[in-house]
């Protein structure tokens, strides 16, 4: 009886998103709204009003703020602007070895931060004036940068991880290990497409790279050291079961203020720049989880998940025809939304669908991650694309950008495929 | 409206900087503890509880007023387009309206939940310490307030742009 007032809910959450009301207000309006029509206003509120507290207060979400404040430090005192010179060391030797340089380098800067934005803009300063001097074409330089960037999220620490994982219950770094996986397939997958590309269109990517390098194998491992050490104590840590996620991001945070400190290369504004940032992107990014927290109860009340399953069939379904519908929303969504937003309002919906498949919630994790990840370069709100325009205007339009992400894009619906048909292999380092 | 824009905006900064401090207290607090328990092989008292109790709570509540302020809430920003200049700024109130109502509901309903843990006291135990957990419920009521006022003195700004100087 509940089930009309669920999807009036549904309807009204996409209106309020359409006419741009903050995804956590939208979330927080509807699960209020939804709940005191179906029980009325007094117990929405007794049902909804421990809400906030109760997700906020969770453990494992506190690696969030500490891994933000890690990479905007790093960022902010210039600890990985070496990452793209070491990064050339070992490859520029390879038929269009700058885009490739770039590529492992965003995977480099991706393992201080969990942002995929953050990643686009920091290599996109750097690398795409110097391939686009190198000879390389304008709009396949920026494109090769904004799918680099989406490496940031899957490679550990990824903010994105961490929220699902505390949604979810499952543990982080699992699915930090399963991102590492996928990350550096995605990292392999992107220099191949390079290498085919200066292979048959050395008009877009030229074969090799001109004049000699000016750097050494001791003055990249001088520029990079901080980020090794950094990565080798926060992934040691985690992954060696010494510290908790929250404990591995406090200490990278620890450790990055303390390097820059010593390298004379945090001052005061520049440490306070890292520190609002931290707090804006937590603050706007854990509110909307507070919301999807509510809007679970809302979902789960009115019985929405469980007819979008009797709607899919859910039972009669198969895995791949599931799977096939996942992603299609995903991938769908992630043409208009941001990826946080995307995932909080549909893991309620999904999450229930899943129990009947018995699939495990690392792999899915790690799965929506990706999928969700593909959205940030696609038109037509490519978050990605929109940070290298904004970084590289003179070089490229959004258009030249938006060609020059395609094939990196069939390179990440490939790489999806793989997902679906082995997850096995997302979960080869995962006991 | 001016006065009350100047007061919300020096409220909502001292808040974010409360937040500020928030983020450094516990990174310090949680490598306390990691390096105490891996070389002294014994725990910072109540690192857990303050982080999830304490921290977190100021970390995300208190600057949520100043994200509101400088706009940073996260939108879905795909069909901006198709409002136009004035329809724009037409949606932006209604926006503003349906923030203020939202924020003011969470306001009151958890205000009756800080309120009924400063009335018992709230706290909880661990390891033979007690600890008073009921001030960190308090900054639910003071961050969804806040915000509901940031959206509220931006309501003329949004309706008489001329008329009302944006000290922005």
């Amino acid at each position: 009886m509940f089930l009309q007032t669920g999807l009036i809910g549904l309807g009204i959450l996409l209106a309020l998103l359409v006419f741009r009301v903050p995804v956590a207000v939208a979330l927080i309006g509807v699960s209020m709204g939804g709940v005191a029509a179906m029980m009325g206003p007094d117990v929405a509120v007794s049902m909804l009003a421990s809400k906030p507290y109760d997700f906020l207060s969770k453990w494992t979400l506190s690696a969030v703020p500490m891994f933000l404040l890690m990479g905007f430090v790093c960022y902010h005192a210039g600890l990985t602007a070496g990452l793209f010179n070491a990064a050339k060391v070992a490859f520029r030797w390879l038929p269009g070895g700058l885009a490739i340089s770039s590529i492992f380098a965003s995977s480099g800067f991706a393992a201080v931060s969990g942002s995929s934005v953050a990643c686009a803009a920091a290599m996109g300063k750097i690398a795409i004036p110097e391939m686009v001097r190198s000879g390389y074409k304008p709009g396949f330089a920026c494109g090769t940068i904004a799918a680099g960037g989406t490496i940031g999220a899957l490679i550990p620490p990824s903010i994105l991880m961490i929220i699902y994982g505390t949604f979810t219950q499952t543990s982080i770094t699992d699915v930090f290990l399963g991102g590492v996986v996928i990350g550096l397939v995605t990292a392999f997958a992107y220099s191949l497409v390079v290498m085919l590309v200066s292979l048959f269109r050395p008009d877009i990517v030229p074969r090799h790279e001109e004049g000699a390098l000016d750097y050494t194998v001791g003055e990249a491992i001088r520029e990079i050291w901080p980020v090794l050490v950094l990565g080798v104590l926060i992934f040691g840590g985690m992954f060696s079961g010494v510290f908790t996620a929250t404990e591995a991001g406090a200490m990278g945070a620890a450790g990055a203020i303390i390097i820059s400190v010593a390298l004379g290369r945090l001052d005061l504004a520049t440490f306070k720049t890292a520190l609002i940032e931290t707090l804006s992107t937590t603050s706007s990014l854990l509110i909307i989880g507070v919301g999807a927290s509510m809007f679970t109860v809302f979902l789960s009340l009115s019985g929405v998940a469980a007819a979008v399953g009797d709607l899919l069939g859910a039972g009669s379904l198969g895995y791949l025809e599931m799977m096939l519908i996942i992603i299609g929303v995903y991938l769908v969504l992630g043409l208009f939304m941001e990826p946080f937003g995307a995932m909080l309002i549909t893991l309620p919906i999904f999450l229930p669908l899943l129990a009947t498949l018995d699939v495990s919630l690392i792999w899915f994790g790690v799965l929506v991650v990706k999928l969700l990840e593909i959205g940030m370069i696609t038109p037509p709100v490519g978050m990605n694309i929109f940070v290298i325009r904004g970084v590289a205007a003179k070089y490229a339009s959004l258009v030249d950008i938006f060609k020059g992400v395609t094939m990196f894009l069939i390179a990440d619906l490939l790489i999806v495929l793989l997902m679906v048909f082995a997850p096995e292999f997302v979960m080869m380092l995962v006991d | 409206m001016n006065i009350l824009s100047s007061i919300s905006d020096k409220l909502t900064g001292f808040l974010s900087y409360l937040g500020m401090v928030g983020v450094l207290a516990m990174m310090l607090h949680i490598c306390a503890d990691v390096i105490a328990r891996t070389v002294f092989e014994v725990s910072v008292p109540a690192t857990l509880e303050m982080v999830t109790r304490y921290y977190m709570l100021m970390l995300v509540l208190l600057p949520l007023a100043w994200v509101e302020r400088k706009r940073f809430m996260i939108t879905v920003e795909a069909f901006s387009g198709v409002f136009g200049r004035v329809g724009l700024r037409v949606v932006d109130v209604l926006v503003a309206a349906i923030c203020i109502g939202v924020y003011t509901v969470l306001m009151v309903s958890t205000l009756d939940k800080a309120l009924e843990q400063f009335n018992i006291g709230a706290y909880i135990v661990a390891l033979d310490t007690q600890i008073i957990i009921w001030p960190g419920y308090f900054a639910l009521p003071l961050g969804f307030g806040l915000a509901a006022l940031v959206c509220l003195i931006r309501i003329p700004f949004l309706l008489f742009p001329q008329s009302v100087t944006d000290d922005e």
